[in-house]
């Protein structure tokens, strides 16, 4: 059941009150399955056992008790198999199988006692180490063995622990010995043994049941954070899906009118309506946004992965962004290689990654400056770089950069616009892609985004 | 009648949805349409109306887009009826589950208003071809 932090103080009622039906089966099934384990040890404990008894004292007693021993296994062991197959979880079917437990303890107990006690009658009034020593034992396996089920513990200690008081006491009925007599101090001894036995007893019990409680307890917090799991993924789910029903209305409406199919529209309605056409625009990019964090981050993004040309996908991507940077004033300079450069991923996926890079290097550049975009091959790694002559960026941004909702400059935001995921998507999307994406400050002026990959061929499975 | 365009059966709970698809689809596309707002509605209106295609909006309370379809293709005479799917779910599995249900295609929300109609039809004749010698008016 593994190892022990540290133990559970239990309180007297928790100790006392009797476990629920699921606590009990468990119980059950870990007893029975001990019982089931260590049936090669017991087996050899009796064998000796009986041999001592046989060779030393009586060969016909020995036998008697082997054999009686042995029903007794053969009944202990089916109920331990029983109890472990049951698939029942109804209370009465779990009081059934203890019954039948206790049955089987008090048989086994009964055998042992009888050995322990049929010694010592045949030994008379001594030092009795044979018999007073196989019950120590025996209520000591007890207590590592049995503890997992208190009514079995009980029933073995108290049958033990009668015999182990009765040799001594008959000893002393039968001879009548004066207090000094070495009869007594058995006597005494014995009680003082017994006293540590059950509180040994008490100590494993105590331990078993505070490590099922912890158990428990990390099983229930797994379950909460699950569900809170579950929960939060529903909601961005339902969420994206209520706000987008309205929205729909809204860009319907507000395009129709823009297109001028309601009619013509006087020159301040038609500013009014391309800006409400831009901002619900917006709106719809923000809430597919969150939504692609939400399936990104929880892994459930699926992606389309297929051999494609990382140049295409470039060019793609500028052409997706030029007319946004045109309205920045910002330039792409794009040089690529004559050759096509493949690699293993999603395309759209793709694509998404280099519009991003692409539209924040034009937003975070000043007006009239260039991007540069170049592809670089070493070994069997591909580097796409984005070159920008805007702020630099530094290790210490590096979080920014990459952290949902954050932009680098936050006084920015209403300027530049965005509510900073794209960065974070990108990243995750690489991340799922088995591609990286990071950034260098130029040696002159601006930033270099890199975007590595590895080549269709590097990556292709054997 | 004219046969080159489809008479239209849409069903949708949201009131302005409605509205601004009639606006889309009647007054720019010129486009016939019947409106419904709920699957039990629709069920009772088609043997009326006898549209050539379906346009069912997904997320409805007590009967969904999906039952509502299939209940509609099992009236007699609507069992091959094309079918189009509106729905603000976007994700790729969204798509396919819909797809599979039995719709001809799938058009997610918000739609664009200026093609959306020449999209319904481009739909509509592609399922006709398909379907060569079927009746499409009683």
């Amino acid at each position: 059941m593994g190892t022990i932090a540290a133990p559970l103080v239990l309180g007297e009622e928790e100790r006392l009150r009797p476990p629920s039906t699921d606590i009990l089966i468990r119980h059950m099934r870990d007893y029975s399955q001990v019982g089931i384990d260590l049936v090669g040890q017991r087996q050899l404990i009796f064998i000796f056992a009986a041999a001592l008894a046989g060779f030393y004292y009586d060969l016909r007693l020995a036998v008697t008790l082997l054999v009686m021993i042995g029903f007794s296994e053969l009944f202990d062991l089916w109920v331990f198999r029983k109890v472990i197959r049951s698939e029942a979880t109804d209370t009465a079917a779990a009081h059934r199988h203890l019954a039948l437990l206790c049955i089987g303890t008090v048989i086994s107990s009964s055998v042992i006692v009888t050995y322990a006690v049929g010694i010592a009658i045949l030994q008379g009034p001594t030092t009795h180490f044979l018999p007073l020593f196989f019950l120590f034992a025996a209520s000591l396996f007890a207590a590592m063995n049995n503890h997992q089920l208190l009514p079995v513990l009980f029933i073995r200690l108290a049958m033990y622990g009668t015999a182990f008081l009765f040799i001594p006491i008959r000893d002393v009925v039968i001879t009548q010995a004066p207090i000094r007599s070495e009869l007594w101090a058995q006597l005494f001894t014995s009680v003082f043994v017994l006293f540590f036995v059950v509180d040994c007893s008490r100590i494993y019990l105590r331990f078993y049941r505070s490590q099922i409680l912890q158990f428990q307890a990390l099983q229930k917090e797994h379950e909460l954070s699950r569900a809170a799991y579950k929960a939060k993924t529903e909601f961005v789910s339902t969420m994206s899906h209520e706000l987008r029903t309205p929205l729909t209305a809204i860009k319907a409406s507000i395009e129709l009118l823009d297109a001028g199919k309601l009619g013509d529209l006087p020159a301040q309605a038609k500013l009014a309506v391309g800006l409400a056409q831009k901002n619900s625009d917006r709106l719809l990019n923000l809430i597919t946004e969150i939504l692609d964090l939400q399936s990104v981050e929880t892994n459930v993004m699926q992606f389309d992965i297929a051999r494609i040309d990382i140049l295409d996908a470039i060019r793609d991507a500028v052409t997706e962004i030029e007319p946004y940077s045109q309205r920045l004033s910002v330039d792409f300079d794009v040089s690529l290689p004559s050759e096509p450069i493949y690699v293993k991923a999603d395309r759209k996926r793709l694509i998404q990654v280099f519009s991003n890079i692409a539209s924040n290097a034009s937003k975070f550049s000043p007006p009239g400056s260039t991007v540069r975009i170049r592809v670089d091959t070493d070994g069997d790694r591909v580097a796409v770089k984005f070159i920008d002559q805007g702020i630099g960026l530094t290790e210490a941004d590096h979080r920014k950069v990459f952290d949902p909702f954050t932009q680098v400059d936050s006084s920015d935001t209403r300027k530049i616009g965005g509510a900073g995921l794209g960065m974070s998507i990108s990243k995750r999307i690489m991340d799922a892609l088995e591609g990286t994406i990071s950034y260098q400050r130029n040696s002159d002026i601006g930033t270099t985004f890199f975007v590595t990959f590895p080549r269709w061929d590097a990556a292709r499975p054997s | 009648m004219a046969n080159d365009t489809p008479l239209i059966l849409q069903v949708d709970d949201e009131e302005d949805i409605l509205a601004v698809s009639k606006l889309a689809l009647e007054a720019v596309g010129g486009l016939r349409i019947v409106q419904c707002s709920s699957g039990a509605e629709a069920l009772q209106s088609a043997p009326r109306e006898n549209p050539d295609l379906f346009l069912v909006d997904v997320m409805m309370p007590h009967m969904d887009g999906i039952e509502t379809l299939r209940r509609l293709r099992s009236i007699e005479g609507f069992e091959n009826t094309p079918a189009i799917f509106m729905t603000a779910k976007a994700t790729a599995q969204d798509r396919e589950i819909l797809m599979r249900s039995g719709a001809e295609a799938v058009i997610t929300k918000p739609f664009d208003p200026l093609t959306v109609a020449s999209d319904i039809v481009a739909i509509w004749a592609a399922s006709r071809q398909s379907q060569p010698g079927e009746a499409t008016e009683a």
